[in-house]
């Protein structure tokens, strides 16, 4: 998949009339599917968050600007449910295609209804500098589906990738002569690859530096992490982690630079911005702050 | 039959046949110019320029034959100081032929200076730095030439023309001996076959032991052996055209690298240095006179072929070595069509120039023990003492090729317009310019990570990392530009004029070929799990370096010529000023970037008295105040800061007397000159810095017209300065300039037709 998928319909945006269709117009459609995990958060107060593997196809009217979505292998009480929405009018660019339904917007599906259903897919996220050997990850991970509706108001689902690459800032603070220094560097990439069967996480941080003169690591990596849920949110976080720096083909364990500890948890309901907390060594404390989508330029 | 074989030598060199049916009793040369007078046959100066140089809108500086011997010019260093704002400093070996000129300047790559050498325009900055015999004069034009001499001439352009046959006849021998355990013998034999056509023949051979020694093994490292051979032919088909071809060719053999480490205060490396280099190159010149147009075409060929092999730490220690070979050739034209109606008050200039160079090079770095150890297995280990490393063997090859070709093409024009005594100009030229690299980076080596279960024991083998690094590609850049200059010049009174001119300076882009060694390094590192990713496309590239340049100026001549004056005042803005960078850390390379904005103003001054009783004085200063207008390098700002490298004063001044004594036609000239440069900020945060420092010179010369003896010495004071500063590895370094000089010379002129003697 690579962002043809967003060009078809960005060029039907560019070159159509819009919006007049009639039954005299010949039809052009296109569609694809995106796979993608959902969050859902049941919203009972009882039953605890989960996630598992859906997939999302979109089937585009390029006459009309229309698309139709209809998620599949939505599980649901351990069922695999489905639920269309739309067509509704979509709008974007050959980098991204979105919709927001107004508020107050239902689509009605069987057994529940669509609400506060919205999407994008962009083709503006953050890629991984390098692959990591033993952390392959998802070679899919572009265009990227961000998607939050709820159904009925029974779940809040919202979708993540298996692999996301995040850039923000991070902030170190060490000990320095008698007092504390801060650094910091916008350098350091996150790559987060999910195994949600196992509820483990790998890590890998890019152009690792956590103090000035400090060696900057081209990349070390953070296996086996647990993977938690909560409301509309979804953690990584792991102690006293031996980090890995490849040499060659294989790694290396580099107990010198151990993790003490390691959060990373979304801070938005779309699952595209985190925040980090880290310890290396019982000398660094890092915080970082990203996003895994790329600002407009 | 000397002259039989000469006339063959001369239809050969210049591929038309000598006319010697006139060669009988025709009179002699012209009477020799004085020593600030042009040459007028073929020099460049005379090819573009519209008019005397004293009448042009230009601060110019000309240095004629006299001053050079009198002052023991062997080459375009010679001249710094003595021209205003003109800093060329020696060190290192010569290929660095660092030249600085109102606070534009280049320590490497694209020179800020343009050169020729009897009209062969010198287009790479590493041959700037040879010895040229029998010299006739030196013309530096100071502040941007590109409209006329196109690319890298951002900070002026000097010509160099030699002794021509055609002026006079007959040999020329010199012999110099000087402490440095320092000779130089010249030989030149120069003849006229005729009104039509002359040949000459120069040859020039140079050793020296040199000043410093290298602790390390007690061998001196500024040692040097040079030889040269030139064949100059003219040849003048008609009174309306004039051919000249001028073959050169040398060979240098060089120690090198005398630079004195702060830390100890000794010149201490275990490693070869050493600098070879060959020169070749041929110019042919033809020049026609038509009915108001005199065209000129000037083709070239150059070659270079050297070799810079350094210890790149100047340690006494085993880090690394850089050898750096290159061969490149270039074949430039230029077609000069020039107004020569005398009747009208309108003069022009028009032209088409190209060239093409070809250049291959290779720059492998040796790592050696220390180096291995020190800066790759000690980062790595320090880094994660569990699982150390050691590399398998002791030494490796960073290897990396590079072939660059170059063209560039242009057309310019220069108009003056004289309306009374206002004379009003303006030229453009269009320039294009097309570069490519291919590059070839690489590396094969190992090493072996251990890791000890517990402390204290026996490290066990965990894993074995081979590094096979083969990267190539091409990459390619391509510059266009438009090079706009306007002047006038008002005349006060007859020998006296005043002038303002605008004109922008253009020196070309390039690739940071110093940078690739690093590339490789940071690739290595970057396999074992350390250092930064670069992107060879952003970092290996530099921008072309554009300069607004505005000046006044005014050439003052009173007494009868006995008193001439030359002043200027200039502001030059900058932007992506070219300048040399150390990158921080422990990386070995050298980095070209573009610094932002930089400004520069100052003023020259020349003064120039006859004042009897054959006592001349000369004096010229220079005041140069160059800043960073904006330069961030990434992690420091340098706004305000001066520009390194740049002297912000540079100060020459002679006395000179002449005393015709009574008897054999003999004449004592007396010459006492101090030289002054600084204060010269090592740095761009302006930390370190060289004071102002001078150097007395002096000399005595007993001479006639057939023989000189000359006494002279220079730094006489033994002033100790320094000439360079540089950081490697976090080591400062430092390179002391030269001790006190002296000598003596010995120059025989034997004429053959009895004309005026050339000295």
């Amino acid at each position: 998949m690579n962002n043809k998928i967003l060009v078809i319909p960005a060029l039907a945006l560019l070159l159509g009339a819009g919006g007049c269709k009639n039954d005299d117009q010949p039809t052009a459609t296109t569609s694809y599917s995106i796979p993608a995990i959902n969050l859902i958060t049941p919203l009972d107060g009882e039953t605890a968050p989960y996630a598992s593997q859906g997939s999302y196809k979109f089937s585009y009217d390029l006459y009309a600007q229309t698309v139709t979505v209809e998620g599949s292998n939505l599980m649901i009480d351990n069922t695999a449910q489905t639920f269309t929405a739309g067509p509704v009018r979509y709008s974007g660019n050959a980098n991204e295609i979105r919709y927001t339904a107004a508020e107050g917007t239902v689509f009605p599906s069987s057994p529940w209804e669509v609400r506060d259903f919205g999407f994008i897919i962009t083709d503006r996220v953050y890629r991984a500098p390098s692959q990591f050997p033993g952390i392959t990850g998802s070679s899919a991970q572009t265009p990227r589906l961000v998607m939050n509706y709820r159904l009925d108001d029974k779940y809040k689902v919202a979708t993540f990738a298996s692999e996301t690459t995040y850039k923000g800032e991070t902030t170190t603070s060490y000990p320095a002569g008698d007092g504390t220094e801060t650094f910091q560097t916008k350098d350091i990439t996150y790559r987060v690859v999910i195994d949600i069967k196992e509820k483990k996480a790998d890590v890998v941080l890019y152009d690792a530096q956590f103090a000035p003169k400090a060696p900057k690591l081209n990349s070390i990596g953070l296996k086996g992490l647990d993977v938690t849920y909560s409301d509309g949110a979804y953690s990584v976080s792991g102690s006293e982690i031996i980090p890995l720096v490849p040499e060659g083909s294989s790694t290396t364990p580099y107990p010198s630079f151990v993790f003490n500890t390691f959060t990373l948890t979304t801070t938005g309901a779309d699952l595209t911005t985190v925040k980090a907390d880290f310890q290396v060594a019982g000398r660094f404390k890092g915080s970082f702050a990203g996003s895994c989508i790329q600002e407009q330029e | 039959m000397i002259s039989t074989i000469a006339q063959i030598l001369a239809a050969v060199s210049i591929a038309v046949p000598s006319d010697t049916s006139a060669a009988t009793a025709e009179a002699g040369p012209e009477a020799e110019p004085a020593d600030t007078t042009l040459l007028q046959e073929v020099s460049v100066t005379a090819v573009k320029q519209t008019d005397r140089l004293l009448e042009l809108p230009v601060a110019s500086t000309v240095t004629g034959r006299a001053e050079i011997e009198r002052l023991g010019v062997t080459g375009i260093k010679g001249i710094s100081d003595v021209v205003p704002n003109f800093y060329m400093p020696e060190y290192g070996s010569r290929i660095t032929s660092s030249i600085y000129v109102r606070g534009i300047g280049a320590r490497m790559d694209q020179p800020a200076v343009g050169l020729t050498v009897d009209n062969v325009p010198i287009l790479n900055k590493d041959a700037y730095d040879f010895d040229i015999p029998d010299m006739a004069e030196v013309v530096m034009l100071r502040g941007p030439q590109s409209t006329l001499y196109g690319r890298n001439t951002i900070g002026g352009q000097i010509n160099v023309t030699t002794i021509s046959p055609m002026r006079w006849e007959g040999w020329r021998f010199m012999a110099e001996a000087a402490n440095g355990l320092t000779f130089r013998i010249n030989a030149g034999w120069y003849h006229r076959f005729s009104r039509k056509a002359g040949m000459s023949a120069t040859a020039a051979f140079t050793s020296s032991r040199g000043f410093f020694r290298n602790a390390y093994n007690n061998s001196h490292t500024d040692k040097e052996r040079s030889g040269s051979i030139r064949v100059k032919a003219h040849y003048n088909p008609s009174t309306r055209v004039t051919i000249q071809n001028v073959l050169s060719t040398s060979v240098l053999r060089q120690g090198g690298y005398p630079y004195e480490y702060t830390g100890t205060g000794e010149i201490s490396y275990n490693d070869t240095c050493f600098y070879r280099r060959f020169l070749l190159s041929d110019g042919l010149t033809v020049r026609g006179r038509l009915d108001g147009v005199e065209l000129t075409s000037i083709t070239t060929y150059q070659y270079i072929d050297d070799n810079m092999t350094l210890d790149q730490d100047f340690l006494p220690l085993p880090y690394f070595t850089l050898t750096q070979k290159k061969r490149e050739s270039a074949l430039t034209e230029d077609l000069i069509a020039k107004g020569t109606n005398t009747d009208i008050p309108y003069r022009w200039t028009a032209g088409f120039s190209g060239f093409y160079k070809h250049l291959r090079m290779q720059a492998p770095v040796t790592f050696k023990d220390t180096g291995i150890a020190t800066l790759i297995e000690n980062n790595r280990n320090d880094a994660n003492p569990d699982y150390p490393i050691r590399w398998d063997e002791r030494q490796f090859v960073l290897g990396s090729r590079f072939t660059i070709p170059t063209w560039g093409v242009s057309f310019y024009h220069e108009s003056r317009l004289e309306l009374g005594r206002w004379h009003l100009g303006a030229g453009l030229r269009l320039d294009y310019e097309h570069t490519s690299m291919d590059y070839i980076s690489q590396l094969s080596t190992s090493y072996t990570v251990y890791h000890s279960p517990s402390s204290g024991a026996t490290p066990e083998l965990f894993n074995h990392v081979p590094i096979d690094i083969d990267d190539s590609g091409r990459l390619s850049r391509h510059f266009l530009t438009l090079i706009p200059k306007v002047t006038a010049l008002f005349d006060v009174a007859d020998g006296c004029n005043v002038y303002a001119n605008v004109s922008k300076g253009y020196k070309a882009g390039g690739f940071n070929t110093q940078m690739f060694s690093d590339v490789l390094q940071q690739r290595l590192m970057t396999q074992m799990g350390i250092g930064s990713r670069y992107d060879i496309n952003d970092i290996v590239g530099y921008r072309p370096e554009k300069s607004w340049n505005f000046e006044i100026g005014s050439h003052l001549e009173f007494i009868d010529g006995r008193l001439g004056i030359e002043a200027s005042l200039f502001y030059i803005d900058c932007r992506d000023q070219q300048l040399t960078m150390f990158p921080d850390g422990t990386t070995t390379g050298r980095i070209m970037t573009n610094a932002g904005k930089t400004r520069s103003l100052g003023g020259e001054l020349s003064v120039r008295a006859d004042v009897g009783g054959g006592v001349t004085l000369t004096g010229s200063y220079g005041y140069t105040d160059a800043k960073f207008r904006k330069f961030f390098n990434g992690i420091t700002s340098f706004d305000g800061k001066f520009l390194p490298y740049v002297p912000r004063n540079t100060l020459f001044a002679q006395a000179l007397w002449k005393l015709p004594l009574k008897r054999g036609g003999w004449t004592m000239v007396f010459d006492l000159n101090v030289r002054a440069t600084g204060k010269i900020y090592w740095n761009e945060a302006n930390t370190l810095s060289q004071p102002l420092y001078a150097q007395l010179g002096a000399s005595a010369a007993l001479a006639n017209d057939k023989l000189e003896i000359q006494l002279w010495g220079r730094n006489l004071t033994d002033t100790r300065y320094h000439t360079f500063y540089f950081m490697s590895m976090g080591n400062e370094f430092l390179q002391r300039g030269k001790p006190i000089q002296a000598g003596v010379t010995v120059r025989l002129n034997i004429n053959n037709r009895n004309n005026k003697n050339y000295r």
